[in-house]
């Protein structure tokens, strides 16, 4: 206990009155100092006995040694403060040998590794906070979130934080994606230039640069690693990584960790919305007691807490209000006005959804629709091809000993002139089009629209005959449904392209990052609050259901690719091929033991996957049923609990009001009115 | 942090503050170090302009109602180290066996009483609803009109009362209360 009093300190009573002051001698407080040390730590002898150096009351042995921590931990402190003391050295050289004693004698006493034990944990504890503190840091545009939910609501402030989760989805694909097809080809591969499918062919180059092609993404972006069709089907590259294994298991590893990050956060959502009981019972209590955050501290931030207090206030109220005024038609408005936004919202969805799918299906269908073409020309051209081929083998046989078939093929078509069409290719150009206009339409709506229209009627308003900005047209506001939706229909488009453009994932992080920029801004300069408010609904799990409904509809058709079309014959990593999807039973075949082979044969056939199959289903059906008998149970004790309640408001109710007829006149009536005397 | 402050505390009375509040040793001396530095006038004492000087209380609507709850404990217009700490002994974390117990001066029901009290103005045991105007102007200032308050402190009494005095008593506010979670949010962590 650190009683080294500094000479120039007075010593307060700690409950003194202000009006006094005292002092107290140097002397004195020497004395003190020293008497309590000796005191309390100079007889050794009978330290285990005497309570005086420990804690008062402590007899246990747990007890005890925390008593005994924080006493070392003092005499540290002592030993610490000993130099800055202004007496004689014997002094300080005895006080110092006391507490060093001590020291001695209890940590010894004391195993070590609890010691250490409890340093570590205290310093662990510190690294892990200032490390949680650290990582807030980079949470990326919070701010800017937080300020648009206190003006706006929860609700717009949901779709801003479904972006930035979506951000990070794609962070994700992008490193994935980078990592195991990108870089390595990039590093390791043939370079540009030295196969045929690596280069601009020579009909194509004049107009490599030109602005047309670019935007196309033509050129020399199409003979680049962001397109299928540069990578080569080299067997393995560099020191053996194998490119084509690893870009079909990217392709398949993009949806199954899409799909994981979806579920993962969809069953953390249901979880967190079971807790929170539906009930509405005390909404307004909780809204009027509990509103401010005891936190806040920045006097910009309380500005904003404020307004969302208003916000949230005016939420309730609206709600409550339609269902108190109008008791006739308490149900039936209650029910709409409480449910129909919300209903109305989703229907919206639903419908938006649908239109968005049946563009990006429509786009499919014509791209495979090319495609047969292509392979059609091709056809047609193969004949003119052979009989040129014919014609050149007599010219250069010498040629064709040294050379395989691909190459040989590969300068035979180079020779003929012949065009080659990598479908892939292609896809993957429509995809980078499509996200890049996507983007472009989306900045020029957003500035017409939103923009113009608040210049309009901002500044319109001084000379217009009626008032633009209560009435028509007036402010816009956000349309959460359609931006949502936009979002959703962005990612489809990602997940659809990724496998033919490795480096879509990127471009869509830039693209996500300017649009987050873009409609922060746009909502804050153009946009007014809504006018109906309703409460958004509980879960957010809705957003998910969509994401995975499209995640699902996007694996389809790059799932058909992968096991129906024949890959294109010259470029990309499974040229070759008969299907893409062959390269994994090639694979097993050559790389792993026979038995292997044989086991995996057997459990593709009808016999194993039909049992399989049906155990799944049985196995659905019956967590099914599990989930209607809890949500049933979970309903029933629901409705007991609101009849307790209700039973039990009434009873006292009725007790009360007795009460009140029995004491009339003197009691709780004249208690009321002194009451209301005193508040002002 | 602790040197400079605990110099200033005597053994014995760090002793009974620990007996009457339950704070540890080194939580005592933290925050008498935090005490000795609102005290701009090193006089002992806190006055109430020592509490609007903290930020974090000058911009809370209801930051008078907080600093007020310190001054119900003592006379005269100055908070001694007794009395602060006795306050602040409501926000001690509750103890992980101390669950059930309602006796302590940092249980459940104490600390329900500490924030009951922020809002009971006239300190007669009842939250009125012209209290609850005062409040609900505090917390939205002008931004809400006066009917729609008052209809929200019509609402909330309404939820909240179960005897129809149209007063919410302690025993209505702590069952509103129920499912929030108050000892994890009215208590001061510490960090040690």
């Amino acid at each position: 206990m650190p009683v080294l009093v500094p000479l120039n300190v007075n010593v307060r009573s700690l409950d003194h009155r202000p009006a006094r002051k005292s002092h107290i001698s140097i002397r004195r407080c020497q004395r003190e100092n020293l008497d309590y040390l000796r005191r309390n730590f100079s007889s050794l002898s009978n330290v285990k006995d005497s309570d005086d150096v420990l804690k008062p009351g402590a007899s246990d042995e747990d007890a005890t040694e925390e008593e005994i921590l924080e006493n070392i931990q003092r005499q540290k402190e002592i030993i610490a403060a000993i130099r800055k003391q202004p007496w004689r050295m014997k002094k300080k050289l005895k006080t110092l040998k006391v507490a060093q004693d001590y020291l001695e004698k209890y940590e010894g006493k004391l195993s070590k590794s609890r010691g250490y034990q409890e340093a570590t944990e205290r310093v662990w504890k510190k690294i892990r906070r200032e490390l949680a503190n650290f990582a807030t840091f980079f949470i990326p545009w919070d701010t800017r979130i937080k300020t648009i939910e206190s003006y706006f609501g929860s609700v717009v402030a949901s779709y801003f934080i479904f972006l930035r989760w979506l951000f990070w989805i794609n962070i994700a694909l992008s490193i994935l994606m980078l990592s195991f097809v990108v870089l390595p080809e990039l590093l390791v591969g043939l370079p540009y230039g030295s196969l045929p499918r690596k280069a601009v062919p020579e009909p194509e180059m004049h107009r490599a640069e030109n602005i047309a092609t670019i935007w196309d993404f033509g050129g020399y972006m199409k003979f680049s690693v962001l397109f299928y069709g540069y990578y080569s089907n080299q067997k393995s590259i560099g020191s053996g990584y194998q490119l084509p294994l690893a870009y079909f298991l990217t392709g398949i590893g993009i949806f199954v960790y899409s799909f994981a990050v979806i579920l993962r956060k969809m069953a953390k959502n249901s979880r967190m919305a079971k807790l929170s009981t539906e009930d509405d019972q005390f909404t307004f209590c909780w809204k009027v007691f509990c509103g401010w955050d005891y936190l806040i501290g920045q006097s910009d931030t309380a500005d904003n807490k404020f307004a969302a207090i208003s916000t949230g206030i005016r939420v309730s109220m609206v709600v409550s209000i339609i269902t108190m005024v109008f008791p006739v038609f308490f149900d039936l408005i209650g029910q709409m006005e409480k449910y129909h936004p919300r209903v109305m919202l989703q229907w919206q969805l639903a419908r938006i959804m649908v239109l968005n799918l049946g563009n990006l299906y429509t786009l499919m269908i014509a791209l495979f629709k090319k495609v047969n073409n292509l392979n059609a020309s091709w056809a047609l051209q193969n004949v003119t091809a052979s009989g040129m081929i014919q014609e050149i083998l007599q010219l250069d046989e010498h040629m064709l000993e040294t050379a395989n078939d691909t190459q040989v093929v590969d300068t035979l078509t180079r020779l003929a002139g012949i065009k080659e069409q990598c479908w892939e290719t292609i896809v993957g150009q429509e995809m980078y089009k499509l996200s890049v206009f996507d983007m472009i339409a989306t900045l020029v709506t957003t500035i017409i629209v939103d923009f113009l229209r608040g210049l309009f009627v901002r500044f319109a308003n001084y000379c217009w005959c009626w008032d633009l900005e209560a009435k028509i047209p007036g402010y816009g506001e956000f349309g959460v449904a359609e931006n949502v939706l936009h979002l959703i229909y962005n990612q489809g488009m990602i997940w659809m392209g990724a496998f033919f453009a490795p480096c879509l994932p990127v471009l869509n992080v830039l693209k996500l990052i300017a649009l987050m920029y873009l409609r922060s801004w746009a909502v804050i300069m153009c946009n007014t609050p809504h006018q109906r408010v309703f409460r958004a609904s509980r879960s957010n799990n809705f957003y998910f259901v969509l994401l995975l409904i499209m995640l699902f509809l996007s694996m389809l058709p790059t799932g058909y690719v992968m096991v129906s079309i024949e890959p294109s014959r010259n470029c990309g990593p499974f040229s070759g091929r008969r299907r893409m999807f062959d390269i994994i039973p090639d694979t097993v075949r050559e790389q792993f033991p026979a038995w292997l082979t044989t086991v995996l044969s057997y459990m593709s056939t009808a016999g194993v996957i039909l049992p399989v199959f049906m155990l799944l289903v049985m196995a659905i059906y019956y967590l099914q049923s599990l989930v209607r008998s809890y949500k049933e149970a979970n309903n029933d004790l629901r409705i007991q609990l609101q009849y307790e309640r209700t039973e039990g408001k009434k009873k006292v109710y009725e007790m009360s009001a007795a009460k009140n007829d029995q004491s009339d006149g003197s009691g709780s009536s004249h208690v009321r009115s002194r009451h209301k005397a005193q508040v002002p | 942090m602790g040197s400079r402050a605990s110099l200033l505390l005597r053994q014995e009375e760090i002793e009974q503050i620990q007996r009457e509040t339950g704070f540890s040793h080194n939580q005592i001396t933290r925050l008498y170090s935090r005490f000795t530095s609102l005290d701009k006038g090193q006089n002992g004492a806190l006055s109430r302009e020592d509490f609007q000087r903290i930020p974090e209380l000058a911009i809370n609507p209801l930051g008078e109602r907080v600093v007020q709850l310190f001054f119900l404990e003592g006379e005269d217009e100055q908070v001694n180290f007794r009395q602060y700490m006795r306050t602040l002994a409501r926000f001690r974390p509750l103890d992980p066996n101390q669950k059930n117990d309602k006796d302590g001066v940092n249980s459940r029901e104490k600390k329900l009483e500490f924030a009951f009290r922020m809002y009971d103005l006239d300190q007669d045991n009842r939250i009125s609803r012209e209290e609850l105007l005062q409040v609900l102007r505090m917390m939205v200032g002008v931004n809400i009109s006066e009917e729609q308050l008052g209809s929200i402190a019509d609402r909330t009494i309404q939820e909240a009362d179960t005897d129809g005095d149209q007063r919410i008593s302690f025993e209505e506010f702590s069952k509103a209360m129920e499912r929030s979670e108050v000892e994890q949010k009215m208590s001061v962590r510490f960090l040690d």
